[in-house]
Formats: structure tokens, sequence, C-alpha cells
């Protein structure tokens, strides 16, 4: 069976404190998928400085933040842009996508 | 079961001697293509410096690891790329690197991600 | 909980992705993963995250036959960790992990040298780079927990 795949990238580091959003943006395609886990859960959250761009990556990538680490952060809204799921859904998108490459 | 030679690409986002983590990943690179798989290097962000010319670490008594970068061509390892926006960043260009790299756009580095197996980073 | 697994169970996509590559693949339901742990239990939490990753392949019933610990990843290994009673235990998870579903937990001997490990706990397999990469060859999927 052959199939077409996108990426999944995923990333760990807070939006405020590292720089890594911006270079896996950079090397994102249209179409890929990203996956904020850990400290990066915060980029999903309203009304920070950074939701305008979540906002607009939002239209080439398709964006899932890790619910569990954003409950253990005292979040539990997001961006409706952005996809909350769980560990489950964390596997699904690592089945979906190929490679997978983790932005720390 | 026939296992087919895998696409592996070491991502070198960070610069050597303030952590540990590009001597690291050189030596997985350099097992990997004992196994003769298809072994790849891209240095990225902070990654570029480590392919630095005229680096001197043995005044601190640090190993110059990166002087393996100079063999990797005997390890069968011939895909080296560099990130031009990470360079000029940075202020270098590829005649302050020690070897022939391929200097590649975010397109292009873009397409190389996604044509591999597997990507590892530290 | 999204319904990812079952939709593409029952509806294989043809291509749902502008772009992207086509390869061969196995069946979604045989497909293997392999998880690299860069970092230590505790100081940060890309290997309690890997933990959970982890649980939910082999819950969701893909393979995963080895996760291997290299970096500061070996220290989830160390025999020697003493944690107050109130605080998770990632270690005994692992080796949990690997009882209830027979996943190798695969120690770099070189990795651990190198930070003065030399006491393992019981249930991971203290071995070489070259597990690593048997494992990356052998497997669909590499995860990378840092």
């Amino acid at each position: 069976m052959v199939k077409t795949f996108s990426m999944l990238h995923i990333i760990n580091k807070s939006p405020f404190n590292s720089t890594v959003f911006a270079s896996c943006f950079q090397m994102a395609q249209p179409g890929d998928a990203v996956l904020f886990i850990e400290d990066a859960v915060v980029a999903a959250i309203v009304q920070s400085s950074v939701a305008e761009e979540m906002i607009a990556k939002v239209q080439e990538l398709a964006i899932y933040v890790l619910q569990p680490d954003l409950t253990a952060r005292g979040f539990s809204e997001v961006l409706p842009e952005i996809k909350a799921i769980d560990y489950q859904g964390f596997v699904a998108l690592t089945v979906q996508h190929h490679p997978i490459q983790t932005w720390s | 079961m026939q296992h087919p030679v895998k696409k592996i690409l070491l991502v070198q986002r960070t610069m050597a001697y303030g952590t540990s983590s590009a001597q690291e990943a050189l030596d997985v690179a350099l097992l990997a293509s004992t196994f003769e798989q298809q072994v790849s290097l891209l240095f990225v962000d902070d990654g570029v410096f480590l392919l630095k010319k005229n680096q001197k670490p043995e005044q601190l008594q640090l190993k110059n690891f990166t002087q393996a970068y100079k063999a990797l061509t005997l390890y069968g390892i011939e895909k080296i790329y560099v990130a031009v926006e990470s360079l000029q960043q940075r202020g270098l260009t590829a005649a302050d690197l020690m070897i022939p790299v391929a200097v590649l756009d975010n397109a292009e580095v873009a397409k190389i991600l996604q044509a591999q197996d597997a990507i590892l980073t530290f | 909980m999204l319904g990812f697994i079952k939709c593409f169970k029952e509806n294989p996509p043809q291509s749902l992705f502008k772009g992207g590559r086509q390869i061969e693949m196995p069946a979604m339901t045989n497909l293997s993963f392999s998880v690299l742990v860069n970092t230590a239990p505790f100081a940060q939490q890309g290997a309690l995250s890997a933990y959970h990753f982890s649980k939910a392949v082999l819950t969701g019933g893909y393979k995963l036959p080895r996760i291997f610990f290299y970096s500061n990843g070996v220290h989830n290994a160390n025999q020697m960790t003493n944690l107050p009673e109130d605080e998770i235990n990632l270690m005994a998870l692992w080796q949990q992990l690997a009882d209830q579903y027979g996943v190798e937990l695969v120690i770099c001997v070189a990795a651990a040298q190198r930070r003065g490990l030399d006491r393992f706990a019981a249930g991971f397999k203290v071995s070489g780079l070259g597990q690593l990469v048997e494992a990356i060859m052998q497997t669909d999927r590499l995860v990378v927990f840092n």
C-alpha cells in the first residue's frame, strides 16, 4: 500500500523563552502537522502575544496541542483554531505523519 | 525479513562546547553509517558554528571532536547540509566552514526533512 | 478524543495532504515504533512524556519493541534513584511497562559511563548505539523525546 505523508513537528519549549518556534515554522511545509507538548503548550492559550501568529500559521499547518500538559499548567481553554488532543491522539498523529521531528 | 536502508538525518541546532549534544549526535551518525544506512547531517541555527574553521578547544582541556567532521566522507556520509539563513544570521559564509557542504535555503531544507525515514535531534 | 485510528481503519485516505511523499507502508495496524529518550527524569519532562507516549502506543495495539536511552536519558536507569514517596517514580513505571508489554529498555553504555553511572536498575539492558540504529532500521516510526 503506497501512502502520501506529510511531516509531524513536535515542539516542547515555550514560545516566550525559546526560538524553536521560529526555526520550526521556517522549515515546516504547508500540510505538515505541528504538535505542542510540555512547555510549548502555552503557545495555544488565548490572548497571548503569540496567539495571532499561531492563528495565521493554522492557514497552512495542522496545529495540535497536548491537553494533559495544558491541564498540568492550569489551562483548559485554547485558541479555537488549535485542536487539543490526548496521548492517544498523539499516537494517531505519529501514525498518520512521517517523518517526525522533535524541536527542542 | 529484509530491512531496507533507512534515510537517517541528524539535525544539529546547537553549537559545541556549551553542551554535549553535538558530540553525542556525531557518535550516532558515525555508528549508523557503519550499519550502511543512508546518513545525512543538517546544520541549522547555532549548529552552523560546529563547522567553523579554526576551533581551538584544547586550550580549555576540551576534546576537539569537531575534527571528526573532516572524516565524514570516509564514513560514507556525503550529504552534509547547512541552512544559509542560519549562516547569514551569524555573519558566516561557506568559506568559514572546515568542510565542503551543501548550502540550502529553507524550502530546500524542508524537502530534505520530508524525505527522511528517521530524524534525530538531541 | 479524536477517533483518528478508527477513522483510518475504516476509510483509508488516498491522499490526505498536498505535497508529502509516497512510500510503501504496512497496514496501519502493523505499524511499529521506536522511542529515543535523551533527557533525565525529574530534571526535564521529556522522559515522562516518552513514557506516556510509549504506553499509549502499546495500549493502542501498535508494536514498540525497544525504547533507547541515550545522552542524559541514561539517568532513567539509575539504580540509586531515591525519590520521596509522593513523587512519581518514573524508573518503576518504565520497569512496569517492560514487564507488562515486553518492550526492551536499552541504555547506551558509553553515555552512561561518561555520566558515572554504573548501577543500573533491573529491567534495563545496557548495550551500545548499535541497538538504536537497529531499532530504527526495523521499525516504521522513530519518535525522539528531549
